[in-house]
């Protein structure tokens, strides 16, 4: 075997022990911290207060970003589908049309990447700052486990923040949709929320949040991960931090299709 | 105080020596007395035992055998350049690295392997001081030294806060309990890092302290060398002290070792460590130019790319080769003339002094350091509204004490414990 085919290997070898690792350490960061959720012990004053303080700085802090955009996207769904469908005189659908895509897709897509940006960010750097000044080694010297301290709290608030923020942002996108319907689609506002409502079904609801939940957890679970795995003092947290970005946002679209695909794909239909 | 044969009695150890005692004005802020400081029994089951330990990152060997006994009540400082080993060596005994070979034994219980409850039982015996505190910035004081308490025990409410404001109250910074890291000093944080590792007070044993004076200006430095002979001194702990700083190690330690490049070579009184014969021992505490040390170095036959790093490292003002200012020990000794303190005895370990064996022990403190009511000795020394001279010191002088090694005659006996001539194992 040559030289070149030897670091090829070695390198593919490399990758794959490095995901396996990360994944596991991932994993295993999850296992202890979702343990501790149903942990009674876990469920003091103290510890309701931290996922209060979590859910609060995930949610309503992200609220106003996440509302923007949204209006925006029902806008944009709506104009660029609409202009299409007035060609054929159907721009009366355009209410369906946006419901089912917000609901079903953009409206968790869109607050998932929000979310990973301005809380993922935010948690790996500053699990990794803790990190790195040793907080974290001084927190399981005393015995306390990050995972069940640090990183439970942030998972539960995202696992509630992610679905309630979906919800809120797919409102607007759907009101949205519905200013450019009235005034460049001339469409009423009864026709298109009836539209509206003859387009959402009760298992598109249910895949969407589904979705919005998943989310949530990848994004706790991967920007805790990447906090805890921090080293190399500030350069290091910079790494952490746009290293948990970046797989946030390919997890959020690999994971979305595949939920997509396990509820509507060919023979998946739950 | 070389390290006796194991089985020897107990009995014979060097007795204690009296308390010693500063008179004056004391601050109710700064510590500056300690009181019934006690000579360790070295010998029976060690309070940590290294056995052997190795440990590399990747290619790069940290740890290369490292074998260390500290006895019940010790104080033994960790020195040695940076790089040599000393975080990682306190690490493995925090047990937060697992080392390659070798063993770990806390308290007479292997905890190489110890997990889940076990390595519990063995953490709750380990209070460590970290560098930076370690504080959660965004806990108050209070929050930060109450956390073991309040995740690992079911003490009611005002039970903590009474143990809470104890220790704070032991270490002079109960009016920083409503306040967050980043609002007090280094040293501050340092003491609050301090009362966070003695909290849990009930299972501790040993307080791990790493670079405690690290970015401390002088009177902050002999401040927290007075808290760490008061922690030995009120609450007989075992302790280990990671250090750069010679003079701090001085006036703590009962024992020093020296790591370089991952080996002990040598583990002594500071009397010994001060009379050293070891190149790299004599340089690091006595302070070679840089031209001699890098003979040391050559003689030592390093490689070219140690050379490099060691001339880097001199540039940089980091003190492997001793022109830094470790070299200067008995002019950054800090005596109580030095920031005005008025003429007490001091410490017998500080100096060396020979007639220490000869000494009565003094009366140990009977209060409990978690009475509220008990007040620190410097507090003690003026009905509690002591006031220490340390605060009226406006700047630090030039030591007039004679250098250590003056006050201290050479021990010959003692050189036995130098072990440079022996090869770690590998």
């Amino acid at each position: 075997m040559s030289a070149r085919a030897k670091d090829l290997f070695g390198g593919i070898g490399a990758a794959l022990v490095a995901v396996t690792r990360v994944s596991g350490f991932s994993l295993v960061l999850a296992f202890r911290a979702l343990r501790a959720v149903f942990h009674r012990s876990t469920w003091t004053w103290r510890r309701f207060h931290m996922v209060t303080a979590q859910a609060y700085e995930a949610g309503i802090e992200s609220l106003p970003v996440t509302l923007v955009v949204a209006l925006f996207i029902g806008f944009l769904l709506a104009l660029s589908a609409g202009v299409e469908l007035q060609k054929y005189g159907q721009q009366a659908i355009v209410g369906q049309l946006v419901a089912v895509s917000v609901v079903r897709e953009f409206g968790p897509f869109m607050t998932g990447l929000i979310l990973a940006a301005n809380v993922g960010s935010s948690m790996a750097a500053e699990l990794g700052t803790m990190k790195v000044s040793e907080e974290i080694d001084a927190l399981e010297v005393m015995s306390i486990d990050p995972a069940r301290f640090l990183v439970m709290p942030r998972i539960v608030a995202m696992a509630i923040m992610t679905p309630l923020l979906t919800v809120f942002s797919d409102v607007i996108a759907i009101i949205g949709g519905g200013i450019i319907s009235m005034t460049q689609l001339n469409v009423s506002w009864p026709k298109y929320y009836q539209n509206v409502l003859a387009g959402l079904s009760t298992k598109g609801i249910y895949t969407g949040l589904f979705k919005a939940l998943i989310f949530g957890l990848v994004i706790a679970i991967v920007s805790c991960s990447e906090g805890l795995r921090t080293t190399g003092g500030a350069v290091g947290v910079g790494r952490a931090t746009r290293r948990s970005v970046i797989l946030c946002y390919l997890l959020i679209l690999i994971l979305g299709y595949f939920v997509t695909a396990i509820f509507y794909g060919k023979g998946g239909a739950i | 105080m070389s390290q006796p044969p194991p089985g020897s009695d107990p009995d014979d150890a060097a007795p204690l020596p009296p308390a010693t005692a500063l008179e004056g004005d004391l601050s109710d802020r700064l510590p500056t007395v300690v009181t019934g400081l006690s000579q360790p029994t070295l010998s029976g089951t060690p309070m940590i035992h290294l056995e052997g330990i190795h440990k590399a990152f990747g290619s790069r060997q940290i740890l290369r055998g490292i074998e260390l006994a500290v006895y019940p009540g010790e104080t033994v400082c960790l020195i040695g350049g940076s790089g040599s080993g000393k975080s990682v060596t306190l690490k493995h005994i925090m047990r937060l690295i697992d080392p390659d070979r070798g063993k770990v034994w806390l308290d007479g219980e292997d905890i190489t392997e110890a997990h889940g409850s076990g390595l519990q039982v063995a953490r709750s015996k380990l209070g460590v001081n970290f560098q930076f505190g370690a504080l959660l910035n965004w806990m108050t004081i209070f929050e930060n030294v109450a956390l073991p308490l309040l995740e690992n025990t079911r003490m009611k409410a005002d039970e903590i806060e009474q143990r809470v404001m104890a220790k704070l109250e032991l270490l002079s910074i109960p009016h920083a309990r409503d306040l967050y890291p980043t609002q007090i000093s280094g040293g501050m944080v340092k003491r609050a890092g301090l009362a966070r590792a003695v909290v849990m007070e009930e299972s501790l044993k040993v307080i791990l302290y790493d670079e405690p004076t690290s970015g401390l200006d002088p009177i902050s430095t002999a401040v927290v060398d007075e808290m760490v002979n008061e922690m030995k001194a009120r609450l007989g702990l075992t302790q280990i002290i990671v250090t750069h700083d010679m003079a701090s190690a001085y006036r703590t330690a009962d024992r020093i070792a020296v790591l370089q490049e991952g080996k002990l070579v040598q583990f002594g009184t500071p009397e010994e460590i001060q009379n050293s014969t070891v190149p790299y021992v004599k340089q690091f505490v006595g302070g070679l130019s840089t031209v001699q040390a890098l003979e040391v170095r050559e003689s030592k036959r390093l490689s070219k790319s140690g050379l490099r790093k060691a001339l880097a490292a001199d540039e940089l003002g980091e003190p492997q080769l001793g022109d830094s200012g470790l070299g200067s020990v008995s002019e950054e000794f800090i005596s109580s003339d030095d920031i005005g303190l008025p003429d007490v005895d001091p410490a017998p370990d500080m100096v060396g002094d020979p007639s220490r064996s000869e000494r009565a022990p003094s009366a140990p403190s009977t209060r409990s350091p978690l009475d509220p009511g008990a007040s620190a000795p410097w507090q003690a020394a003026s009905g509690g509204e002591a006031q220490s001279p340390l605060l009226g010191a406006e700047t630090p002088q030039t030591s007039d004490a004679p250098p250590a090694g003056e006050a201290s005659p050479p021990d010959t006996s003692a050189s036995s414990s130098e072990s440079s001539q022996e090869e770690p194992r590998e």
